[in-house]
């Protein structure tokens, strides 16, 4: 069963196909590399598939459900972390994740239960009542993926997650989406130029360059097929392919 | 709309610096009106006598300090404060990818965050008629607590106005700063204008649709006032509104982030 299948999927702006004819299909229950590096299209096809643009040609589904008429639905059973975000500064951390909550239209007692197991899931406990201007980015990022996985979502879609974190936060951001994947089943969709966190925790990759795909597969079969030793070769011998 | 989604945000609202400053410039103008009541300009009392005529000169002419003099002026500010950046905040502090992936519409979010900022105008106007309902008797003579009650009542849903306009406009204009400046004129004009149809009657129909006009509309029936006299405005008023925030969703339904 895949999570998402995506088929000839077109994004243009101002006469500029940001998003070329992207087709490429994401297995359920791995984590999944979705590499390329700034401006390559990532984040327009991650909010196309979360219903936050709309495309100007292709077709999608995710979870089983049309990108364009069943956003809603994907939405429900989804968790999104953008690249760029920030959190509202004047809430604290247990204020915002029961307003995610909200969203979700969880009731109070579910609400409040969630939120607690997030807050000690991810070691909030002494920043959870500070407001979250106030806190470190590392900190922040924490409960940037408490809320994206508030819901308990089926799909994760992380966009450049680990950019700005220490070597040690880093670390334990890795880890915990390697065991979602492992000891809940949740797909994750990992978008992200850093090469060594898709060698790190991906099985599949898929590689756009300038809003193309450059290829998909299993990243060690695409190594083998390019003589690549490490993700680094792989990626650099794609990208300066002549097209 | 769920509950507990615009409970949450009210709250939220309830919390802003900004909800606490329009708070104190309501306490300023409950406080103030004494003062402007103590000696008003002579062509104000006339002007007002012949606008209002009414067996209590100084209650009509209270009604008007408080209604034009303060709280229309403050319900544009506020109304501005409060729902002139709707949406807008959220995406200029790069919040809107987060709250958009979720399961809500664009609509239910802009009517979310609208009908919270109405919920905390309510409460900040509701808690200056109040306040003014325990100043005001000893201050004014002849003050009748049912006619004060009924037009603050309607007049709350005329200055909703501030907080409708302001929110569609921000969806409309999509630049926080424009849209802000945009609703102030706008709402000013309004004020302006609100009372040209006592003073030049042969206005008076044009103004039907100035939501402001409406709500100080009971001024012309201090002492006969009847239920329709309230009723009648209230209904046009609340259909104006429903128009403009119908008007605002359909905008926000094609925003992309």
């Amino acid at each position: 069963m895949e999570a998402i299948r995506v088929e000839e999927l077109t994004r243009r702006y101002g006469g500029v196909d940001v998003v070329d004819h992207v087709s490429f299909r994401v297995p359920e229950g791995k984590v999944f590399g979705f590499m390329g590096h700034n401006g390559a299209g990532k984040t327009t096809t991650l909010r196309m598939l979360l219903g936050l643009c709309w495309p100007t040609s292709g077709r999608g589904e995710v979870l089983g459900c049309d990108i364009v008429r069943e956003s809603l639905a994907i939405r429900r059973l989804t968790g999104f972390l953008p690249a760029e975000y920030s959190l509202p500064r004047e809430m604290t951390a247990v204020q915002f994740l029961h307003y995610v909550a909200a969203m979700f239209d969880m009731g109070s007692g579910e609400s409040r239960r969630r939120v607690a197991e997030l807050v000690e899931l991810f070691g909030i406990g002494p920043y959870a009542n500070r407001k979250l201007a106030s806190l470190s980015t590392g900190m922040a990022q924490k409960v940037g993926l408490a809320q994206a996985v508030l819901n308990r979502p089926r799909l994760l879609l992380l966009d450049e997650p680990t950019a700005g974190l220490d070597p040690l936060g880093r670390h334990d951001f890795l880890q915990y989406i390697r065991g979602l994947a492992r000891d809940e089943g949740v797909t994750v969709l990992f978008s992200t130029h850093i090469l060594g966190d898709i060698e790190s925790i991906c099985e599949d990759v898929a590689i756009l360059h300038q809003g193309r795909l450059l290829a998909a597969g299993q990243l060690a079969a695409l190594k083998a097929e390019h003589a690549a030793a490490t993700m680094d070769d792989l990626y650099l011998q794609l990208v300066r392919r002549p097209s | 709309m769920s509950a507990s989604l615009l409970l949450a945000e009210t709250r939220t609202l309830l919390r802003a610096r900004r909800t606490k400053l329009s708070a104190g410039l309501l306490l300023y103008a409950v406080i103030a009106v004494p003062f402007l009541l103590a000696r008003p300009p002579a062509e104000v009392v006339s002007a007002v006598a012949r606008w209002f005529p009414s067996r209590d000169p100084a209650f009509a002419l209270f009604l008007f300090v408080w209604f034009d003099l303060g709280l229309n002026k403050l319900a544009a500010l506020i109304g501005v404060v409060l729902a002139g950046g709707i949406v807008l905040d959220a995406e200029a502090q790069r919040m809107l990818p987060i709250y958009l992936a979720k399961p809500i519409t664009r609509a239910r979010y802009f009517l979310t965050r609208l009908g919270a900022a109405a919920i905390v105008f309510s409460l900040l106007f509701g808690g200056a008629a109040l306040a003014g309902l325990l100043l005001f008797p000893s201050q004014v003579p002849g003050f009748r607590a049912p006619v004060f009650l009924a037009a603050s009542a309607l007049h709350l849903l005329g200055a909703l106005s501030a907080v409708v306009l302001s929110g569609a406009m921000a969806v409309w204009v999509r630049l926080r700063l424009g849209a802000m400046l945009s609703s102030l004129v706008l709402l000013f004009t309004l004020i302006g204008t609100a009372f040209l149809g006592f003073y030049a009657p042969a206005w008076a129909p044009a103004l039907t649709l100035n939501p402001f006009s409406q709500g100080v509309s009971v001024l012309a029936h201090i002492d006969t006032l009847r239920p329709a006299d309230v009723a009648r405005p209230a209904a046009i008023l609340l259909s104006m509104h429903a128009a403009v925030v119908a008007l605002g969703a359909l905008r926000v339904r094609r925003l992309e982030v």
